[in-house]
């Protein structure tokens, strides 16, 4: 992809305020990572920046309840002037704790939100994109109020987030640009034709979203074209790529598919209580999709072979229901998704003596847990006798590493098994999760011997190194 | 023990507001209203030393409350302080033409605050 130079933001809306003639040329892309030092410095502070992003937070759960509740074609004005002032408190709030980033979305927001016009055929598009703001927004202050929960009170520390994707500055640019063409709507005959999206993006680091820059190029060509006979279907294909740009809650999607869960336990006599983790993070829907067929399949699992029956768990003095556990964090732009059961976790020496049967490689005693995951291990094992984990599993990891992904499972005996799948994030936007909710995670394969279970259960453990 | 009314539409910053000024050990009484048309009403039936008010609030914005405020004798000898925007400074100063004492510009610094609070607080 090509690399233009931008013009700047504040100078474009300085320009499209006073209707200059500023014609856009060049499209604003996708910028790399938005880093900001937030800074704390005391615990008044600290104590500030959890009231203000819990009452912002809120209303914006409020405000996007309320824009969906009309048509772009007639948002209401009481609430378009509701979103303008909160945009405007929240930077107030965003800059007395030096998050520039968030004030400038802020501005930005405000800046369209003035100069939304009365007659337009884009009328959609500044609906999404108002709506996205405020997604956005509220996301941005999920991210903040985790960074400054995980500082220790009342320490004089910077707390420091990265918001993985550049939405937030794409989005501020976007504004920008749209301001300038509704200034003047260049007129430029020769349509853009976006190419159909890639499948992967070559490094991870060159975040372009590659969704959103289509759609910016695609819309700044509508505007241009303003007069042009409207075609149905460009207006579908901006539409496509902007609901496509959009991105999915995590918990939304574990709580639809998990469903399954719970019925197939009710046929099979086990009493099984799922639990979706309900702090919100929002990823890329390719990515989620993509992991579907492998959630269903650790999921499936887990309830056909991991967790006993309830008279099985009676006898074993085991709590009922049982209990199957999703839960996920976001760190830096890594999503670890784990599926847990308190089921009674995998056979050791099952697994070792079916390895051997199958002439599988040899593994240390340390990764013994991989085996599962062998092509060879899943077709032929006996699930039951191995507290079935063969089935697909090795169809499992391969989709998850074509996500450039990895998986990894820990268990022990009696106690239960967790799976945990990592992939990396382009778009990521979390919540505030209390640091003593954090359970452990596995940071790579080394680690994956270190059991989760080898405290107490139940016990929690925060965030130990990065991977080395 | 000095009166202080409070007039911002985020509970977060008037708190925020409030744990500054008790932070400079000022012995306060805080009164809370998150919007202009509230505030006045609260100044109105109220005695306070001091008014804090915000600039951007539904209802009624933070200069039609100062307006408001200064027309009725009952209220408008109280000093009020708006708070702005670093951008909006130059609202300032209709804001000083009708009548305020002085404006905290966010983000808030806490010997600003000191600063021009202590007259109306010590």
């Amino acid at each position: 992809m090509k690399r233009q130079k931008t013009p700047g933001k504040a100078e474009s809306l300085r320009s499209a305020g006073s209707g200059n003639k500023v014609i856009m040329t060049s499209m604003p892309l996708a910028s790399v990572f938005v880093c900001e030092n937030i800074s704390l410095s005391s615990a008044a502070d600290q104590q500030f920046v959890s009231e203000f992003t819990d009452e912002f937070i809120d209303r914006f759960h409020h405000l996007c309840r309320q824009w969906l509740k009309y048509p772009a074609a007639q948002i209401n004005p009481s609430v378009v002037q509701d979103l303008y002032r909160t945009m405007h408190g929240l930077k107030g709030c965003a800059g007395c704790v030096g998050a520039n980033f968030l004030v400038n979305l802020c501005q930005e927001s405000e800046e369209l939100l003035k100069h939304i016009p009365a007659e337009t055929t884009q009328r959609d598009t500044w609906y999404q994109l108002l709506l996205w703001s405020m997604q956005q927004s509220s996301n941005i202050l999920q991210i903040i109020k985790q960074r400054s929960l995980m500082q220790q009170p009342p320490a004089s520390l910077d707390c420091h987030t990265t918001v993985m994707d550049a939405s937030y500055r794409n989005f501020t640019e976007m504004v920008g640009s749209m301001l300038v063409q509704l200034a003047n709507p260049a007129p430029n005959e020769s349509a853009y034709i976006p190419e159909n999206p890639v499948e992967h993006h070559e490094v991870a680091s060159e975040t372009h979203n590659r969704e959103l820059d289509e759609l910016l190029r695609y819309v700044m060509d509508q505007l241009s074209n303003a007069d042009a006979k409207e075609s149905s279907e460009k207006w579908q294909r901006t539409m496509s790529i902007i609901t496509s740009a959009q991105t999915v809650s995590v918990q939304t999607f574990f709580e639809s598919i998990g469903r399954v869960a719970e019925e197939l336990g009710a046929s099979l006599h086990k009493t099984i209580r799922l639990s979706v983790q309900d702090t919100m993070i929002a990823v890329e829907k390719n990515v989620l999709n993509a992991l579907k067929i492998p959630f269903i399949h650790i999921i499936r699992n887990a309830v056909d072979h991991g967790l006993e029956t309830d008279d099985e768990r009676i006898q074993l003095k085991k709590n009922l229901p049982a209990a199957l556990t999703v839960s996920w964090e976001l760190f830096n732009g890594i999503l670890q998704i784990q599926i847990q059961d308190d089921g009674r976790g995998l056979d050791q020496h099952a697994i070792l003596r079916k390895s051997a049967e199958l002439n599988l490689p040899q593994h240390s005693l340390q990764d013994w847990r991989q085996l599962i995951f062998e092509p060879g291990f899943s077709t032929k094992a006996e699930a039951n006798t191995l507290s079935g984990r063969g089935i697909g599993l090795d169809s499992v990891k391969r989709i998850v590493q074509q996500l450039d992904g990895s998986i990894m499972v820990s268990s022990k005996s009696g106690r239960g098994t967790c799976f945990s799948i990592m992939v990396p994030i382009k778009s990521a936007i979390i919540n505030g999760q209390k640091a003593d909710q954090m359970v452990v995670r596995w940071l790579d394969d080394d680690d994956a011997s270190r059991s989760m279970f080898s405290g107490e259960s139940g016990q929690h453990i925060n965030f130990s190194s990065q991977e080395s | 023990m000095k009166k202080v009314l409070i007039v911002d539409d985020i509970g977060a910053l008037r708190k925020h507001v409030m744990r500054l000024i008790v932070e400079l050990g000022f012995q306060c009484q805080f009164s809370e209203a998150s919007n202009g048309k509230e505030g006045l009403e609260m100044a109105k039936k109220g005695k306070f030393d001091l008014y804090l008010l915000d600039w951007q609030m539904p209802e009624m914005t933070g200069i039609e409350l100062l307006k408001a405020l200064k027309e009725n004798p009952r209220t408008r000898d109280v000093p009020a302080v708006m708070f702005t925007d670093q951008s909006k400074i130059s609202n300032v100063e209709e804001a000083m033409s009708l009548g305020a004492v002085g404006y905290l510009s966010k983000p808030f610094d806490i010997n600003k605050v000191d600063h021009k609070l202590h007259k109306y607080l010590a």
